[in-house]
């Protein structure tokens, strides 16, 4: 492989992440102060559902537990940085590390169970840190942390905040985008598609069900740690199983096995509610409309929205395009 | 004999109290091509899951050059030397037929979480020997050119095709074919009767066959044991077991000739 070539891909990528961040935050300037914090949200919400598709999209694993991982993130942000006096970044990595080793821990389950059963243990899990682990000393009453100073960028601006929360979004989808691509993403795909096989041709799928949890569980720990950036307060009802339901079914109605539905389904879990009640209905019904989107979705497109518009796009291009017409003349193909 | 590659003895595996495999003693050189008939519920696939570390025998050793396997996991037994096709295929259907191929090349490559997750120079080079490794197999198996087809879209033929480039990917010392014969039609399976030979010569294996097309087995296999009821009935060269009068009687109804 031509390692210029790759060099500059890779300059390509980071340049237009960094002109998408740009663009996002020149929209987001002219936004009133709500949808700012909302635009911040849904790219918090865009690694809950980014630690999804690491999980089921690729790994082919259920969780119930994503919206308590991030619950541990935040947590542990908060109560390092306001009882413990750290600093916030200090505590973030180490709560991040904190959320993995619970996800593995989560994980463990996995490793014996499938499917159906698997989503059902995680549930009970995810009731588990509800009414137990997160009323635990002081985690029971929650964290009020300022919001933290960065040399050379003033956080205390909204826009600024955005700016950052969406960088690591993006970055975090390039990291993910790549494993996908990688040897360590066609694993994944093997433990997902058949363990008998995937163990027969010698993965040790102990260990790739475990490193999925692991990942996933620090995007959604990331995701946490960005929570209690931008709220600014911690508190556990934030990360409680309905919103764990939420961030599942919204990441299987955009298509847990594209990138590009941490994009989408952050910004639906944020402004969702904006949306209904511009449309004149009460931003209460968001899990109804969310319910019923799920279920057409799933007898509509099973693989979700965004590879269904995907595939449809590529029809209605392929229509236009006359078709090209292939030489298969040896005489005239040139080597 | 300690020259032997595959020695199986005393096998026994039951289920639920119905046994499956009874005292079961075989053992396979190295180069060969043995062949497993019996009749649908002979026990075939039982033995395969046991050699292969899916199913635990309930008594008896399965040693592989002298070394018993034990309790060794699946995945230990693939690294070991062990590959082995399925009936019903198992291809990771979401890859492509190059990228199913590619599995077993690179899970025998060290690399970091985060060389891949960075796209860093160690995780593009060991892609690119997969790659290249993968390539060469599906050309030995004709399937070149279905290699950016997702492996679920093939016709059944060229999927067990596909099914035997990943488990010869492993670089196995024994490669056991489960019905490799099943869903083929006459001239696919002469294909495949015609490629075996091929394939232990260039890639150096041994390669023990199940299958209940007599004709494949007998064509192609240098030693054949006939199981049936979970028991061994005889074990010798195609022309032995051929005329062996329990073989004639229990299930080729007539000699084959």
């Amino acid at each position: 492989m031509n390692t210029i070539l790759l060099l500059r891909t890779r300059l390509l990528r980071l340049s237009a992440i960094a002109a998408g961040v740009v663009l996002a935050t020149l929209a987001v300037n002219g936004f009133g102060a709500n949808d700012r914090r909302l635009a911040t949200l849904a790219a918090a919400y865009g690694l809950l559902v980014l630690s999804l598709v690491v999980l089921t999209g690729f790994a082919g694993q259920v969780s119930f537990v994503q919206a308590q991982l991030a619950g541990v993130g935040a947590l542990v942000t908060g109560w390092l940085v306001a009882n413990m006096g750290w600093s916030f970044w200090a505590a973030a990595p180490v709560a991040v590390a904190a959320s993995v080793i619970v996800g593995v821990v989560v994980g463990l389950p996995a490793l014996r169970l499938q499917g159906l059963i698997l989503g059902v243990v995680t549930l009970a899990l995810a009731l588990g840190f509800d009414a137990y682990l997160f009323t635990l000393g002081p985690f029971g009453k929650g964290f009020t942390l300022a919001r933290p100073a960065l040399p050379g960028l003033n956080l205390a601006d909204d826009r600024i905040t955005f700016a950052v929360c969406l960088a690591v979004l993006l970055l975090a989808a390039l990291a993910v985008a790549n494993l996908r691509r990688s040897g360590t993403g066609r694993l994944f795909a093997a433990v997902r598609d058949s363990e008998v096989a995937a163990r027969t041709a010698g993965v040790d799928v102990t260990r790739l069900k475990l490193t999925a949890f692991a990942v996933s569980a620090g995007l959604a720990g990331l995701a946490g740690v960005l929570l209690a950036l931008t709220v600014g307060s911690v508190e556990k009802q934030s990360f409680g199983l309905l919103f764990s339901v939420n961030v599942t079914a919204v990441a299987t109605l955009m298509g847990t096995g594209m990138v590009g539905s941490a994009v989408a389904g952050g910004l639906f879990l944020a402004f969702g509610g904006q949306v209904l009640n511009l449309a004149g209905l009460d931003p209460q019904y968001f899990n109804i409309v969310l319910g019923a989107g799920l279920i057409a979705q799933l007898i509509a497109a099973p693989e979700g929205l965004l590879p269904k518009l995907g595939r449809l796009g590529s029809a209605i291009a392929a229509k236009r395009a006359p078709s090209p017409v292939i030489d298969t003349n040896p005489a005239t193909v040139t080597p | 004999m300690n020259s032997t590659l595959l020695s199986v003895s005393g096998l026994a595996v039951s289920f639920n109290g119905l046994s499956v495999l009874e005292d079961v003693n075989f053992s396979v050189m190295p180069g060969e091509i043995f062949g497993v008939i019996g009749p649908n519920g002979a026990g075939k696939t039982t033995l395969f899951n046991c050699i292969s570390g899916v199913v635990r025998p309930s008594a008896g050793t399965v040693s592989l050059a002298g070394t018993p396997l034990g309790a060794t996991p699946i995945h230990r037994r693939s690294h070991l030397g062990v590959a082995r096709t399925f009936q019903n295929l198992n291809l990771f259907t979401g890859l492509t037929v190059l990228e199913n191929v590619m599995v077993p090349v690179e899970v025998r490559e060290q690399r970091g979480l985060l060389t891949d997750a960075l796209r860093g120079p160690r995780s593009r080079f060991a892609a690119q020997r997969a790659v290249e490794r993968a390539r060469g197999l599906l050309h030995l198996l004709g399937l070149s050119e279905h290699a950016d087809t997702p492996a679920g879209d093939l016709p059944v033929g060229l999927q067990r095709r596909v099914d035997i480039a990943r488990a010869l990917a492993t670089r196995p010392r024994l490669l056991l074919l489960d019905e490799p014969a099943s869903g083929l039609d006459a001239h696919e399976t002469a294909d495949l009767g015609r490629r075996l030979p091929v394939l232990r010569e260039r890639l150096d294996t041994t390669i023990v066959l199940v299958d209940h097309d007599m004709g494949l087995v007998l064509s192609v296999c240098d030693r054949v044991a006939a199981l049936d009821f979970g028991r061994i009935v005889t074990v010798g060269t195609p022309a032995e077991v051929r005329t062996h009068p329990e073989v004639v009687a229990s299930y080729l109804g007539t000699a084959v000739s």
